[in-house]
């Protein structure tokens, strides 16, 4: 198992929240350099926003950042101690699909976004058929946006 | 061997030398390097990119293509699925192509200690006059200009990325062997090419650039 490799890849609508998820992780496993972050602060603030915008971290291209959408794919590079991971952020758009196959063609794993507010739509059905076209091992659903829908922990 | 040569081109009117206090030769590479496939009628030029040097990089496909005009078109990038490549190009085109595309800089210094590559000195720390610049250390050189307030001192330090003269910071460092390289870059919380002063001119420096044609 040390230092096996896994690559994992994202999928599903436009705006389900990709990048922003895959910057979380990177955020959140320490895997962000300093200057890194430092840029991403800097541009979150020069779009007037108060947060920092996580989607900027794979979003790399002039305009993914001016329009935030996800264009093509990106790729992203982290290690825990037992495990080296490559992430490929995929865009979400139909007609960006290419790029997504691209993403998806060499993972192991598929992490399937669904925004609750909007539930399974089209993008979401034909990433999650393309995954299985493609035979990806292992498929994650992940329902995103729960804070927006008056979510509860029981 | 064939040489693409930056001096040539900027002597045959190609290239310009910029002006100016933070003037590099880095953009003259474009044109040069552009120049250099298209009078050799090359198909493909390898290049040690990778993708996590840098936002755009991590953009890339491995067998990238260019246009006529040695352009790269980011968002409009060929479908590459598994390790499939698709060659096909028309008359004037070609690819650049990037093997380690998915190596990271851990994985280099690890291969350079497997297969005990020799190194160029610049790469381990040693002590050198430099001139500090913002948040980049810059080699003194008769090639570097300096502002008013600026001064030349003696730090220990090595080069983490090698690019130009004039644009390559280096890093305060004290490591001298591979082992302490490897344990330096595990333990690194700035980017390899934060330095770059290359990188830095504008937020998509890198993308601006490969567009027209930088490797």
């Amino acid at each position: 198992m040390k230092g096996e490799l896994l690559r994992f890849t994202t999928a599903g609508s436009v705006d389900d929240g990709k990048s922003t998820l895959i910057g979380r992780l990177l955020y959140d496993s320490k895997s962000i350099f300093q200057d890194q972050l430092a840029a991403i602060e800097n541009t979150s603030k020069k779009k007037g926003l108060d947060e920092i915008d996580f989607s900027l971290l794979t979003d790399g291209l002039k305009d993914e950042r001016e329009q935030g959408i996800t264009i093509d794919v990106a790729y992203r590079y982290f290690n825990t101690p037992n495990r080296k991971f490559i992430i490929a952020d995929t865009p979400g758009h139909i007609q960006y699909t290419r790029n997504m196959v691209t993403g998806a063609s060499t993972a192991n794993a598929a992490l399937i976004l669904i925004d609750a507010r909007n539930g399974v739509i089209e993008q979401t059905k034909r990433h999650s058929y393309i995954a299985s076209l493609l035979q990806i091992p292992h498929v994650l659903v992940c329902i995103n946006k729960m804070d927006l829908v008056d979510y509860q922990t029981i | 061997m064939v040489v693409g040569s930056v001096q040539e081109a900027i002597d045959n009117g190609l290239a310009q030398d910029e002006k100016g206090v933070h003037a590099t030769r880095n953009t003259a590479q474009i044109p040069t390097l552009i120049d250099t496939i298209e009078k050799n009628k090359f198909d493909a030029a390898m290049g040690g990119a990778r993708r996590d040097e840098e936002k755009a990089r991590a953009k890339e496909r491995f067998f990238s293509h260019r246009d006529d005009f040695g352009q790269w078109d980011p968002k409009n990038q060929r479908p590459e699925l598994w390790n499939l490549f698709n060659g096909k190009k028309k008359f004037g085109e070609h690819f650049r192509v990037f093997p380690i595309s998915n190596w990271t800089e851990m994985d280099i210094w690890q291969y350079i200690k497997k297969e005990k590559i020799a190194l160029p000195s610049l790469y381990f720390s040693h002590e050198r006059e430099v001139i500090r610049r913002g948040n980049t250390i810059l080699a003194n050189s008769p090639f570097i200009t300096l502002k008013p307030n600026e001064k030349v001192t003696k730090e220990i330090v090595r080069f983490r990325t090698i690019g130009d003269l004039t644009i390559t910071g280096a890093v305060e460092s004290e490591a001298s062997t591979l082992d302490h390289i490897i344990a330096e870059v595990a333990a690194a919380r700035e980017t390899e090419r934060g330095n770059r002063a290359d990188d830095q001119r504008s937020e998509a420096a890198m993308e601006e650039r490969k567009k027209e044609g930088y490797f």
